[in-house]
């Protein structure tokens, strides 16, 4: 019932924060249009930040408690990390060309966001080999804390780092008021969508330790 | 240099693209695992009753 009024509630707010993003923001005096982009792909990059956080505390909170729960959050953010890793780099890189005039520029931030999203898939890769329920939680949790450590580093990247990637939100941002309400409205949208997205894929996840655990039977 | 018009639409509608036709296909794909997922559950159930009368008649 919950998941059903996240989806719901998702689907109402995917229209509101559009208007907001494409009526309500004015255009950016340097970027003109091209920055309405940043709408989206700024709360993508941070559910992909979220997503890696997750991974890292259900990694921890299985090897503290040895709870098989932590680890089916943490396996059910890495999927959605590889997720908004995907979109955040995609919508960079549609908008990096227009802007920078190059497709792909190897500044910090970018690189780290690359270097996540491969984290997030590496972490699979190794689930998929490890047929044991418990070894692959424990060993996974490697990539789980990797992807955690990435966090910090890729947030404050601009700051350590000289680099092309714009500051805009955080110490040193500029951001126009109207722009703010604008980036904060598909914010709340982006994540009651990774709410509900989460929700339902643990929802499955437990199906499909059930079909394992079955099958385990059977084979036996 | 501020981008034309052209050019920023032509970026933004393949954004947006990106961003939700990724979210898309990723529900897509994880309600085709659930019914995958559901009908093998049923299978194996069925595979234990019949497993379980089998047993039941050979006694």
């Amino acid at each position: 019932m919950k998941i059903r009024m996240l989806a719901i509630l998702s689907l109402v707010l995917i229209p509101i924060s559009l208007y907001f993003a494409f009526i309500y923001a004015p255009t950016e005096n340097t970027m003109g249009h091209l920055q309405r982009i940043f709408y989206f792909h700024v709360p993508h990059a941070i559910l992909s930040y979220v997503s890696a956080l997750l991974l890292g505390l259900g990694s921890l909170m299985y090897l503290i408690k040895g709870d098989l729960k932590w680890d089916r959050l943490a396996y059910c953010s890495a999927e959605l990390g590889i997720l908004f890793t995907v979109t955040t780099l995609l919508s960079g890189i549609i908008w990096s060309h227009p802007a920078w005039g190059t497709w792909w520029e190897f500044d910090a931030r970018p690189t780290l966001e690359l270097m996540l999203g491969l984290l997030f898939v590496g972490y699979h890769m190794l689930r998929a080999y490890l047929p044991e329920r418990e070894s692959r939680a424990r060993l996974s949790t490697v990539f789980g804390f990797l992807a955690a450590l990435d966090v910090p580093i890729n947030y404050f990247a601009t700051y350590i780092w000289e680099q092309h990637h714009p500051r805009v939100i955080g110490p040193g941002g500029d951001l126009d008021p109207d722009m703010g309400i604008a980036l904060l409205v598909s914010m709340i949208t982006s994540g009651i969508i990774y709410a509900y997205l989460l929700a339902q894929r643990i929802e499955i996840a437990k199906v499909e330790e059930e079909v394992e655990y079955f099958e385990q039977v059977v084979q036996a | 240099m501020m981008p034309s018009i052209d050019v920023a639409l032509k970026s933004i509608v393949a954004a947006y693209s990106v961003i939700f036709g990724g979210i898309f296909i990723f529900v897509w794909l994880m309600f085709g695992r659930q019914k995958r997922l559901e009908k093998k559950l049923e299978q194996i159930r069925e595979d234990m009753r019949d497993a379980g009368k089998n047993q039941s008649n050979q006694v």
